[in-house]
């Protein structure tokens, strides 16, 4: 797919933004449990947005505690892969042929990673019984 | 005065004067969309801005280039911003006003269009869009760091309630 010298170097990238993000979410792990709300939208409306909760989800996965992080929110892990794949194929491409369904396709898949956490939070949203 | 053609695949052939570029044109081997590096000066321009081969090709809607108002020469033109840019610019607005982590993704996608843009592969009306996305994107990313370090401090300093901001 990439000449290797490409994808050496993209993988570099990759693993360092991965490594700040993991680094960033260990260390400020025990900050954000106790943390202020950082949302706009909670703090004005009360109610979750689609992503709330995901820095917290992401700071319990980087210390590796699963159900804590699915707790604050479902689609964490989803959320972090599909941001992954968009990161790899966007970061330092050029538009091509070869690449472009690549770079759609991960656009797309990270869309709908979102569209599904607002569908999550819209039923929250619904009072029940 | 001749051509090169420059390919999707970065290749040159050339140079070809207008008249087998006109032929190239009409064989489909040549789009609108084909930059083309004047053989002397290394100027670039989009095939279909070259006034010899323009009108072998459909409207575009391309405006007329004057002055400083012009395009940097291969610039894709017309047809409005992709969606990409306003995706980048709409990530980076949620991602400062409701989820930083959005701002990563705002980033990135802008940046990657920004360049796209430049090199004359996506539409020159993206650009600001684009560069609004990945400004926003690094403004947030900025707030949720600043955001953390507010924070720390505060517990630094023995104080248990943090207001919300």
């Amino acid at each position: 797919m990439f000449p290797i010298s490409e994808f050496l170097r993209r993988l570099t990238v990759l693993l360092a933004i991965a490594g700040l993000i993991w680094g960033g979410a260990y260390v400020a792990s025990p900050l954000v449990e106790r943390g202020p709300v950082l949302c706009t939208f909670r703090v004005v409306s009360g109610k979750s947005c689609p992503t709330c909760g995901m820095t917290r989800a992401t700071c319990a996965l980087a210390r590796g505690h699963w159900r804590e992080a699915m707790r604050h929110h479902p689609l964490v892990v989803p959320f972090w892969v599909a941001m992954i794949a968009l990161i790899w194929v966007h970061r330092g491409a050029t538009a091509s042929r070869q690449r472009e369904p690549w770079r759609r396709v991960s656009l797309y898949v990270f869309l709908c990673v979102l569209f599904a956490a607002t569908v999550f939070r819209v039923i929250e949203w619904i009072p029940s019984g | 005065m001749g051509y090169y053609v420059i390919a999707h695949d970065g290749n040159r052939y050339g140079p070809a004067d207008i008249s087998t570029l006109q032929q190239w044109v009409r064989e489909g081997r040549i789009v609108a969309n084909t930059t083309l590096e004047d053989e002397f000066t290394g100027t670039k321009i989009r095939a279909s801005l070259l006034p010899e081969l323009s009108h072998l090709f459909p409207s575009t809607g391309a405006p007329p280039i004057d002055g400083a108002s012009a395009p940097p020469p291969g610039a894709m033109v017309g047809g409005g911003p992709s969606s990409r840019a306003t995706t980048a610019l709409v990530l980076g607005i949620v991602g400062l006003i409701c989820c930083q982590l959005l701002s990563i993704a705002a980033i990135v996608i802008g940046k990657s269009e920004m360049n796209d843009v430049d090199r004359g592969l996506a539409p020159v009306e993206g650009r600001g869009l684009a560069q609004a996305g990945f400004i926003l994107g690094i403004v947030g990313v900025i707030l949720l760091v600043l955001g953390l370090i507010y924070f720390a401090v505060m517990l630094g300093v023995g104080l248990n309630s943090v207001p919300n901001f």
